[in-house]
């Protein structure tokens, strides 16, 4: 884009000196004017706070963390790791529910075509905080710990899901080196095998098939430990609180309508010509999308793709509305205590910022893996 | 030259028929092989499964009013009332709509609200995008501050903090847009401006920060951050500190929606801007703005749409707005279960607006799109 209406060096130079001038006067003010009226209601400024005994508990906390005694700087890291958290789970799942119903969208099946379609309108056209407040009333809204049978040794209560999860047992480890071995043997044969190439379904079933095998030699089933009631609560398991299935459950069925419709779009951006080059070279269908359509189709949909993840990350704070204590929550919390405001507010900014760069740096790396050299 | 051309003009026919029959279009539609027929089956079970239930819960077991023994949220807690109990909204309707306004001045947001909805219907007539669209906005939400803060035509005046539900919802994002696009404007020609690297800078790196930061983190700064930087006698009403977040949040995702536009127009436009020896304020205004703007509309009524659900966010910081009055109804010991269903209604109010408002963007975004190959 050129601008041959050339400015002169000085006119540029003066406009450039107008804008720092600007800038410098109006941050001086706002400096000046924050000093004045910190002092006045004696808060002292400095990042000192967060070196100082939190004075509130935190209710999720992913580590045992003692008011009083633990610093407010563990306060807020032990939000930063909830954060994470939320964001690492909603990321994969949305991802899974999302790329279902962006081939849903794409199907031949009408119906399908048709649920897909109307579940995304409905879900997306609503709020996130929508979503998350309804979430939590259905999840408080089920039954108590004494009115649920187990189910599959997993408990539903409005106090919370509890998972059973494998025991410390000799057997898991078995199970484990088996499956890997036939994995990778599996896998061998698919790539330098003869004439039998087994589909995705016989790699799976062959590999469960070998984790059972010690099982069978041994004749038991490895333990689980098992959540139970005990009166009005439930020990063992792997409890999840009803905040945080809430926040997790209403983000992934919120941002699984919008990475949906990315991978469709990217899909359809596929030239039509490719579809018709494969059909010329009579490739089977299934080849056709994994060598041929679905790569491309990545390379299009990743940066919008990356946009959504960190839109992920950023209404993780939102989790604040029901309770769950992520960084925002727990920085409101130090907020409260400490009247440290303008330094909070930057600690959350910085975190977020930071993140946000570093998912970017990390997707911008996937990137340049999976797109090729651009043709010439 | 006219032997080429058809004598008579052709008449328009009609779109060829589908000749495949019903049964066969069904055939190819769903039942096209064993395992769609499969999947068919199975979603069509599943979906008479989930809409029985949901016709039992929302209408056939559902408690719509209260009878004349028991009061509405009596007739909800009867034993054996397993449906929604709808009776809520009834009950509840004048606070999630208009919040705490007061009772006797309720028609002045409703007027609010059906002026906005006005508003809406002009801002999408294409006939009227011109720049006196600008004047009808002022107007409108002249119309509308007025009507809601009183104070002059006889009418009481009524405090911001006394505003409330659909009103605040609506006010905040469409004065929070209108007030952020001359922003996003001046934002997103800064950003061009390579021969300024202080100016664009500055652009860049307020532009980058709002659009890093969550807007619950921006929110939180103007309710609690601003007062501190602001000179302690300047009195700033917290709406309106909101507002203000709001209209900086909105301007910086509208400068890259509206950069996007410039970059889209070919430098011929400059060039030939240039060779009429137009200034550069006389470029924008007259060759390059009118132009961008108008391709990136899809994208500005996009924002829109992802602006008005973001108002909901409001409610952390206790500003009363769609969201909030939802919340507070639940709040109601009355209606402390009735959580499921106030917030259904709620979100029903968010669907209809930004429903119709995606279905005219794409609508638009085609149209556009077709006018540009022809």
């Amino acid at each position: 884009m050129t601008q041959s209406r050339s400015h002169s060096k000085l006119r540029v130079a003066s406009a450039q000196a107008v804008v720092f001038a600007a800038v410098g006067l109006l941050l001086f003010w706002l400096f000046a004017i924050t000093g004045a009226e910190l002092r006045a209601r004696g808060i002292e400024t400095g990042f000192g706070f967060l070196f100082e005994p939190a004075r509130t508990a935190i209710a999720n906390a992913p580590f045992t963390f003692t008011p009083g005694v633990n610093s407010n700087a563990l306060a807020l890291i032990a939000g930063g790791l909830n954060t994470l958290k939320i964001s690492a789970l909603v990321i994969v799942l949305a991802t899974v529910l999302g790329l279902g119903l962006g081939l849903g969208r794409l199907s031949r099946n009408r119906l399908l075509r048709g649920v897909c379609l109307g579940y995304i309108e409905l879900v997306r056209n609503v709020p996130v905080l929508i979503h998350i407040s309804l979430c939590y009333a259905v999840a408080l809204s089920l039954p108590g710990p004494r009115e649920t049978a187990p189910f599959m040794g997993a408990l539903i209560t409005n106090r919370g899901f509890f998972l059973p999860y494998p025991a410390p047992d000799m057997l898991w480890l078995a199970s484990a080196l088996t499956g890997v071995l036939a994995a990778l043997g599996v896998a061998r044969w698919r790539r330098h095998g003869g004439r039998w190439h087994p589909g995705a379904l016989v790699f799976v079933l062959l590999t469960l098939a070998a984790m059972a095998l010690p099982w069978l030699l041994l004749g038991r089933a490895p333990e689980m430990v098992t959540p139970a009631v005990a009166g009005f609560r439930v020990n063992g398991g792997w409890s999840l609180s009803p905040e945080l299935i809430a926040i997790v459950a209403a983000l992934t069925l919120y941002t699984a309508t919008f990475l949906g419709e990315i991978i469709r779009g990217a899909i359809q951006s596929v030239p039509r010509g490719q579809w018709e080059a494969t059909e010329a070279l009579a490739l089977p269908l299934r080849t056709v999308r994994r060598s041929v359509i679905y790569p491309q189709a990545i390379r299009v949909a990743l940066p919008a793709l990356s946009n959504e993840y960190i839109g992920v990350i950023k209404n993780s704070s939102l989790a604040v509305v029901i309770g769950y204590q992520e960084i925002v929550g727990i920085g409101n919390t130090v907020l409260f205590d400490t009247g440290q405001a303008v330094e909070v507010m930057a600690v959350l900014a910085a975190f977020f910022v930071v993140v946000s760069l570093a998912f970017s740096a990390l997707m911008n790396f996937l990137n340049t893996r999976t797109a090729w050299a651009s043709r010439t | 030259m006219t032997r080429f051309l058809a004598p008579t003009i052709a008449t328009p026919r009609p779109a060829p028929q589908d000749p495949r029959q019903w049964h066969d279009r069904l055939r190819e539609d769903l039942f096209y092989s064993p395992g769609a027929t499969l999947a068919t089956l199975g979603m069509l079970a599943l979906l008479a499964f989930a809409g029985w239930h949901l016709l039992n819960w929302a209408l056939l077991d559902a408690v719509f009013t209260g009878t004349a023994e028991l009061s509405p949220s009596d007739a909800c807690r009867t034993p054996g009332v397993t449906g929604a109990c709808w009776a809520v909204i009834g009950d509840k309707l004048r606070l999630i709509l208009f919040g705490v306004y007061p009772y006797a001045e309720q028609w002045r947001p409703a007027v609010a609200c059906v002026l906005m909805i006005v508003l809406y219907v002009l801002s999408v007539q294409r006939r009227l995008w011109r720049p006196s669209l600008a004047l009808i906005w002022v107007v409108f939400l002249g119309a509308v501050i007025v009507l809601m803060r009183g104070g002059v035509f006889g009418l009481s005046s009524v405090t911001d903090d006394q505003w409330g539900g659909l009103p605040v919802t609506l006010i905040l994002s469409t004065l929070g847009l209108g007030m952020a696009f001359p922003v996003a404007i001046l934002l997103a020609l800064a950003r061009q401006q390579r021969k300024l690297p202080m100016l664009q800078a500055a652009s860049v790196g307020l532009i980058e920060f709002a659009r890093g930061v969550p807007l619950l983190v921006v929110l939180f700064m103007a309710s609690v951050m601003m007062p501190l930087f602001l000179p302690a006698d300047w009195q700033i009403s917290k709406l309106l500190r909101v507002l203000i977040a709001f209209t900086l949040f909105g301007a910086a995702y509208l400068a890259e929606v509206i950069r996007g536009g410039l970059q889209a127009i070919p430098a011929g436009q400059y060039e030939a801007a240039a060779a009429l020896s137009l200034n550069y304020a006389q470029t924008m205004r007259d060759v390059i703005l009118p132009q961008a703007l108008r391709m990136v509309i899809p994208g500005i009524v996009n924002i829109f749409i992802g602006f008005f659900k973001a108002t909901s966010i409001v409610v952390v910081v206790g500003i009363f707005d769609l969201m909030t009055a939802a919340k507070r109804a639940v709040s109601d010991p009355l209606w402390q279960n009735a959580g499921i269903e106030v917030y259904l209604f709620a979100a029903l109010i968010y669907f209809v607006f930004c429903f119709s408002l995606s279905r005219y963007s794409a609508r638009l975004e085609r149209d556009l799109a077709r006018g540009a190959t022809n």
